[in-house]
């Protein structure tokens, strides 16, 4: 990145093909897939903007993925749909279940039990689970404050345990 | 893609990118272009106070109480400036918690502290001289020397609220140059300062906030959707 910030377009390029990836399924939770592409490009000109904010002491995946929401955000703020219609949580569910044939049992329980959850519970538990950001990290994300998103990742997945259990318990 | 996870950057994407990739400096930290804002607005001040002059009453004040309240304005404001700043940094912005007690310090200097320092205080009616106007006039044109340089320093960096960072930078920076006015005006009066003193600070958050409305417009203008 401090390549990047110094000129370097072959820095650039290989910042985007390193995390391009999970920008873009990151996008998808807010986004149809064929936008998600086109949601990416504006999520790395937006990056490009704003790379004089990046400090090397700074984790870098953290700042991009703050800079990606913002653009998601914009888009469906833009599009006038509400958050919660948009999410796709394959990927969550998909992390959540462990084995393939619990996957079978438990994915119809789980989504139901995520379209329960509270659209802020469940892209902490998005951001915890499937790419793995600490809660400060998430914090740095969503703006939230660092408590606020330990208690939301909790009750998520208090929630989707229970729902496992029983899932478990009717197989 | 190149292999699993790696992909090409588009052409398109990189195209827009080459036309404007000349090195860059990061930006400084919040705190050091808080406490640089803060001295330039105190040297706005100065100058201001060089030529206005004083309040005429400013030798009998110089107690702990008036100090106090001086010192509170300037850090309030500064505090402000500063969480506009870091608010104007992704994944290094302020949390809920730093805004809202930064907005209400700032309010708070503005609208509470002049009745409890008017209840306090003995006024000399016959020593205010300074028309309401020229008060309100003052404290814009002593905080737009801070808040200009704040919102170029906001554009040069890239809040994800731009409202919320317009809004800090603007009552900052009119928190600060109300300050100045702390000083300058004999009135303690608690309408004419709350009305002339915090109604010019307000107008600068104001200003702020259309400022941040602008930058989230440019924004959205540059964006596919």
């Amino acid at each position: 990145m401090v390549r990047y910030q110094g000129g370097d377009e072959e820095a650039f390029r290989e910042i985007y093909m390193r995390t391009s990836g999970a920008i873009e399924r990151y996008l998808k939770r807010w986004s149809d897939s064929s936008r998600a592409a086109d949601l990416t490009q504006d999520v790395y000109l937006q990056i490009h903007r704003a790379r004089r904010t990046y400090r090397p002491e700074l984790p870098l995946r953290p700042w991009m993925f703050a800079i990606a929401r913002h653009v998601a955000l914009q888009y469906i703020r833009t599009r006038g749909r509400r958050i919660a219609e948009l999410q796709d949580d394959s990927a969550l569910i998909a992390a959540a279940v462990g084995s393939p044939e619990a996957a079978v049992v438990a994915r119809h329980d789980l989504t139901s039990a995520l379209s329960e959850l509270s659209p802020e519970l469940r892209e902490s538990l998005w951001l915890s689970e499937v790419e793995g950001f600490t809660s400060v990290e998430v914090a740095r994300i969503t703006g939230a404050s660092e408590g606020a998103v330990r208690v939301r990742v909790h009750r998520a997945r208090q929630k989707l345990r229970a729902v496992l259990n029983q899932s478990g318990g009717d197989a | 893609m190149t292999e699993a996870g790696r992909r090409e950057v588009p052409q398109a994407l990189l195209e827009r990118i080459r036309g404007d990739l000349q090195p860059i400096r990061p930006v400084l930290r919040p705190q050091t272009r808080a406490v640089v804002v803060a001295l330039l607005a105190v040297i706005a001040a100065i100058v201001l106070l060089s030529i206005h002059g004083a309040r005429q009453d400013l030798p009998s004040l110089a107690s702990p109480m008036f100090l106090g309240m001086l010192a509170a304005r300037i850090a309030a404001g500064s505090f402000l400036i500063f969480v506009a700043l870091r608010d104007a940094m992704p994944a290094g912005r302020a949390g809920p918690a730093a805004v809202s007690t930064a907005l209400a310090a700032g309010v708070a200097v503005l609208f509470l502290l002049p009745p409890v320092y008017a209840s306090i205080l003995v006024l000399d009616s016959s020593r205010i001289h300074v028309g309401s106007g020229f008060c309100y006039a003052l404290v814009l044109g002593t905080a737009a020397v801070p808040f200009v340089i704040v919102y170029w320093l906001i554009t040069r960096a890239y809040p994800l609220s731009p409202l919320r960072a317009g809004l800090l930078a603007g009552l900052g920076s009119g928190v600060l140059a109300e300050a100045a006015q702390f000083v300058a005006c004999s009135n303690a009066r608690p309408a004419h300062t709350m009305l002339f003193h915090g109604g010019g600070a307000l107008t600068v958050a104001l200003a702020g906030l259309l400022g941040g409305l602008a930058l989230s417009l440019r924004r959205r203008r540059e964006m596919s959707f």
